[in-house]
């Protein structure tokens, strides 16, 4: 019986990588605009 | 031939109409990780296991996906770029810088992930190929990009960064079509022809991940460029 090789390990860190870099930059665009709103509301 | 800076105005109405349009941020937001977490159901719950390289194989969706949104990427840093040389208009180089960076936000993304996905699928990291190669220059441009914005000259970034996109974005069609410079039997990236030898259920879920992507490509660049606006708002005040 022909059995499907185990590269969950592979698979578990490509998404994590994947995910952690999205998150990373969206973030980052978060804190951008917060310190923008911020910036706004004391003039 | 300077920048021209645009006259107050137009740039205040374009933050406000930014400001404006942050209202429907939630809506697009929920909208596409709807789609993200579709396709996420799709990918790990529905479609089966690839024979061959087992479950490593998925990184497939989400790998291909991530690549036609650096190249969605690329076509708005070039838009942009060649706006900005026509007009001189800062907005435009805002843009363009927000294309720029979720290029180079997805293009690591397939980096990474096809290194992944190579060394378990065929035990090597990188191989010195035409696609991997072309690549890897995409991403370097990507790269360049941003070291210009921080470290050039600031009353040339514009100009610099408009010259550097556009080349960024000629370099597109060579990755594209460089997987057709050698045989398949001489390089490991696959040689993809329409939907040769995939399953129906591999197609939709291929589908479903691209959508998705791009659709977040798109939203990412949108909420970047609204940024990019209040800052050069507060900037011409």
């Amino acid at each position: 019986m022909e059995t499907v090789p185990n590269t969950f390990p592979s698979l578990f860190w490509g998404y994590t990588i994947l995910w952690v870099v999205l998150c990373v930059y969206i973030f980052s665009l978060g804190r951008r605009l917060r310190k923008l709103e911020r910036d706004e509301h004391k003039q | 031939m300077s920048s021209v800076e645009p006259s107050a105005s137009p740039v205040v109405a374009s933050a406000s109409a930014a400001s404006r349009w942050g209202r429907w941020d939630s809506v697009l937001i929920s909208l596409v990780a709807a789609a993200i977490l579709y396709s996420n159901y799709l990918i790990f719950l529905v479609v089966p296991n690839e024979r061959l390289m087992g479950p490593v194989q998925r990184i497939f969706y989400f790998h291909v996906g991530s690549a036609i949104a650096g190249y969605c990427a690329s076509g708005v840093m070039l838009v942009a770029a060649l706006a900005y040389l026509a007009t001189r208009d800062r907005r435009a180089d805002v843009v363009m810088e927000a294309g720029a960076e979720a290029g180079l936000v997805f293009s690591t993304i397939v980096m990474a992930t096809g290194m992944i996905w190579g060394h378990s699928a065929w035990n090597t990291w990188f191989r010195f190929e035409p696609r991997l190669v072309t690549f890897l220059l995409l991403w370097l441009i990507f790269i360049s990009f941003k070291v210009l914005r921080y470290f050039g000259d600031p009353a040339r970034i514009p100009l610099h960064s408009a010259v550097l996109g556009i080349l960024g974005a000629l370099t597109v069609p060579l990755v594209v079509f460089s997987i057709h410079l050698l045989p398949q039997s001489q390089q490991l990236h696959p040689q993809v022809v329409g939907n040769r030898g995939l399953a129906p259920e591999f197609q939709y879920a291929m589908f479903v991940a691209m959508a998705s992507i791009v659709a977040l490509t798109f939203l990412l660049i949108w909420l970047r460029t609204r940024i990019g606006f209040l800052e050069l708002q507060k900037e011409l005040r």
